[in-house]
């Protein structure tokens, strides 16, 4: 009974089972899953009432966002981060949670590569352990969105994808 | 690969000769069997709508739904099912109403559509039924467009209609409602439209 449960279990998640045993040497069970139910450990953070997890891999660092921050160079925000300037991509304003990008709150510096963007939220939570979600295709791919989860409280919310978020169109605010 | 070339003797034509009545008895059964199908009714906005119960695996209601940037207009979000993650689609939206807020009475029902689960919001749940088969009308040809190709057919329980939908063509976002998303993601979902 236990061992069907398991293995309907492992099927669910689209991954496989199997079983060694020889009499006297004991058994071994192997359970595959694949790469999409994995767990991540991420920052949680807070953006207009929406909670966002950013795979900590991706962030560099994280810092208070002032008013002084930020410059306009080509019609997009960029901060000065220690040596270089990097694009400041606000949640909000990119996720469609407000119209403009807001003064306070923080920033958290997203690496790939060479590549870094500044995320400008309301609020860091803090950093857990998630377990990936596949999201079904049905709700769109917006570029940043990754997959999601479910937190301990039930709520689930989005995983962020930093190469998505490289991606992001910083000139499209033109017309704005 | 190298296939046998056709051999037409005696035994192949009596083996397909079994092969065609089966067939026939697969196709003959299910006219006389399924006259009462079991469907489960729900209410959007001010009508009865039926689902078939195959493919409704369970009604369950609302918690938080969790909005997603930029998804398709009648995506209202995703929510947490014993720790899956599933969208919920507006149904009131994907029938062309104006989204509505939650009320106590508002349900999700858990759709299994192939491989896919997908939560259709609706207003309130009605009841499981049995419908008579032979008694489902066609929806009159001039009230069904391309858009609407989701409509089964009607239905005459007491004095209520119910309209009988296909689960796996609602669930289908058409283009068109796609592109509408585009233009709600900042602006407030219920403002009304005003189409000139």
């Amino acid at each position: 009974m236990g061992l069907a449960a398991v293995r309907d279990a492992v099927r669910r998640q689209a991954g496989d089972i199997t079983i060694d045993s020889a009499p006297g040497r004991g058994t071994t069970f192997r359970i595959r899953l694949p790469m999409t139910v994995s767990i991540v450990r991420a920052l949680l953070v807070r953006a207009d009432d929406e909670t966002y997890a950013i795979p900590l891999s991706a962030v560099a660092e994280s810092r208070k966002l002032t008013a002084v921050d930020g410059h306009e160079v080509n019609h997009a925000d960029v901060i000065r981060w220690r040596d270089r300037l990097v694009p400041i991509v606000d949640l909000g304003v990119h996720f469609g949670t407000r119209p403009a990008p807001r003064k306070a709150g923080y920033l958290i510096a997203v690496q790939l590569g060479p590549r870094a963007r500044a995320l400008a939220a309301d609020l860091i939570i803090g950093v857990e352990d998630v377990v990936v979600r596949r999201l079904d295709p049905i709700v769109g791919r917006a570029p940043g969105v990754g997959g999601s989860t479910v937190l301990g409280d039930g709520r689930p919310i989005l995983i962020l994808d930093p190469r998505g978020l490289m991606d992001i169109d910083l000139t499209s605010r033109v017309a704005a | 690969m190298t296939a046998a070339p056709p051999v037409h003797d005696g035994r192949h034509r009596v083996l397909a000769f079994a092969d065609s009545l089966q067939a026939a008895a697969t196709r003959a059964e299910p006219v006389a069997t399924s006259q009462w199908e079991t469907w489960v009714t729900f209410r959007v906005g001010t009508e009865l709508y039926g689902l078939a119960v195959s493919a409704v695996r369970e009604i369950v209601r609302v918690r938080t739904i969790t909005r997603v940037p930029h998804a398709p207009y009648p995506i209202r979000g995703i929510i947490n099912l014993r720790g899956r993650v599933v969208p919920a689609l507006d149904l009131r939206v994907r029938l062309g109403h104006a989204p509505a807020d939650i009320t106590p009475d508002s349900r999700i029902l858990v759709c299994h559509v192939g491989e896919r689960v997908i939560g259709l919001l609706v207003d309130a749940a009605h009841q499981v039924v049995r419908l008579d088969r032979q008694q489902v009308e066609a929806p009159p040809v001039d009230i069904v467009s391309e858009q609407s190709d989701y409509v089964l057919g009607v239905y005459e329980q007491g004095a209520a209609f119910v309209i009988l939908l296909n689960a796996e063509r609602v669930l289908l976002i058409p283009d068109g409602l796609v592109m509408n998303g585009a233009h709600h993601t900042l602006a407030s979902a219920s403002q009304p439209e005003n189409q000139g």
